[in-house]
């Protein structure tokens, strides 16, 4: 009878261990709901700035096609523009009056960009006044002073590459090393190098 | 939120601005309620969310960073002079440090500080972070609202910034946040200028705080500026050239980021 008392209590207990599991997978399944969608807001954000920066390029690939239209123009003449157009370009499924928008864009933006500095003169402020001022002031008393340079030159030191490479590739490497073109094979490995940087965001386009 | 793809880029003209102020005219858009602003690169330039933060932060934070009082005599460029020795010692000859001279300093009514952690000359906790925690800690909830906002409306970027840091470990985090610094500038209307010292490819969320007008933020190679107030948080890319325009009151702003190097104990 204890026993049986024992079992008939035994599921009960179960019973109420079994609600915290329901739980926890449901937490559990909230949990993976929501990792789910911050993924989905990540890669639809890292899409959409994908699809300004070709937008951008469009654009700007659109300008630089306006550009050169614009030279060949010079070229065949206006009178025979038209005519040649639609003979050597004609094929390539850019209409006459898109290639004229292309062209009127690359005119804009060549014509606005002689009249750039323009846009920007001087703050007129009082406190832009004033700082520039006391700047050229502060520089007239210590102007004839020698100034530590502010663009020290960096010394250039042996830097060792830690690359996992193969016998024959090693082999190979050190040939160059010893070689007379070592010179601009190192020159052109620095260039890659640069350009891995970019690639890779560790120094952005403008600073190279 | 609108999308606002900008068309003209005026890079050229924009490269011989740095060190000097901004003005009105050098902005022709002026942008002052949500938007997502796309530089005609393609790259996003500054989103803003107005009205983001709730006024009893920011208004707290105004309140208790209004006793900073480092001087800017570091960020000569920001300053809009040139850096020059600071002094002349008693023997007329100029001090061994430069940056912003002392006589430019007298007329320069601005201040800063910085919160957190600095990654240079190495990682550590900011001294004024240890002399005033309360700065710090008492915006514990400012700074975790920025952190959210940028989370959920930049969240590949987030997710960049916040595995950059999570390389440096969690003691140089600020709480859980994708952010290891902030600093903040009191009255500081700045010359057009970069920051350096922040990650690269990422944002930087900036707030307004206080009682004034004006200040907008110019960006001009793209010629608009972001006319900010306080309650709203800009997330911006700070290695393009910016400054701010005049103001009139009195004005904290705040900057949240993740320091460059924090990461990298070994640069």
């Amino acid at each position: 009878m204890k026993k049986k008392n024992n079992l008939s209590i035994h599921p009960i207990k179960l019973a109420v261990r079994s609600c915290p599991p329901d739980r926890a997978q449901k937490g559990r399944r909230r949990a993976a709901a929501l990792k789910l969608e911050q993924a989905k807001a990540e890669q639809l954000s890292a899409l959409e700035a994908k699809a300004f920066l070709w937008i951008a390029r469009g654009r700007s690939a659109n300008i630089e096609l306006g550009r050169v239209f614009l030279q060949i123009k010079d070229i065949v003449g206006h009178g025979r523009w038209e005519h040649y157009y639609g003979e050597r370009f004609g094929s390539c499924g850019i209409a006459k009056r898109t290639a004229q928008t292309y062209m009127d864009l690359a005119r804009k933006e060549d014509a606005s960009k002689t009249a750039e500095s323009a846009l920007f003169p001087p703050a007129m402020d009082t406190q832009a006044v004033k700082t520039r001022d006391v700047t050229a002031k502060a520089e007239a008393e210590v102007g004839d002073v020698p100034r530590p340079n502010p663009n020290p030159v960096r010394l250039k030191v042996i830097f060792e590459l830690p690359l996992l490479m193969s016998v024959d590739d090693q082999t190979a490497a050190k040939e160059l090393l010893s070689s007379p073109n070592w010179a601009s094979a190192q020159q052109e490995i620095i260039t890659f190098l640069k350009q891995l940087y970019i690639k890779f965001g560790i120094v952005d386009e403008e600073a190279k | 939120m609108r999308t606002l793809l900008l068309k003209k880029d005026y890079k050229e003209a924009a490269t011989h601005l740095v060190g000097q102020f901004p003005d009105r005219s050098h902005a022709s858009l002026t942008i002052d309620s949500d938007a997502k602003i796309i530089a005609p690169d393609g790259k996003i330039s500054a989103v803003l969310l107005s009205n983001a933060i709730p006024p009893e932060l920011h208004k707290l934070a105004f309140e208790l960073w209004k006793p900073l009082d480092g001087l800017v005599s570091n960020r000569a460029t920001a300053v809009g002079t040139l850096s020059l020795p600071r002094s002349l010692n008693k023997d007329g000859t100029p001090s061994k440090r430069s940056g912003v001279n002392v006589h430019v300093l007298e007329v320069v009514e601005a201040r800063q500080g910085i919160l957190g952690f600095i990654d240079r000359p190495h990682r550590k906790k900011t001294t004024l972070t240890k002399r005033c925690p309360e700065m710090l800690d008492a915006n514990r909830r400012l700074i975790e609202i920025a952190n959210a906002l940028y989370a959920h409306n930049l969240p590949h970027l987030y997710a960049q910034q916040r595995a950059q840091l999570e390389k440096a470990g969690p003691s140089w985090r600020l709480w859980g946040t994708a952010f290891s610094t902030v600093y903040i500038a009191k009255n500081f209307r700045t010359a057009y200028h970069t920051d350096r010292g922040n990650l690269r490819g990422v944002m930087t969320a900036l707030m307004p705080t206080g009682h004034f007008t004006g200040a907008e933020l110019v960006l001009p190679r793209w010629r608009i500026a972001i006319a900010f107030k306080p309650g709203d948080l800009l997330l911006f890319d700070p290695q393009q050239l910016h400054g701010n325009l005049a103001f009139e009151g009195e004005r904290i702003s705040a900057a949240f980021y993740c320091a460059r190097y924090i990461a990298d104990c070994s640069k």
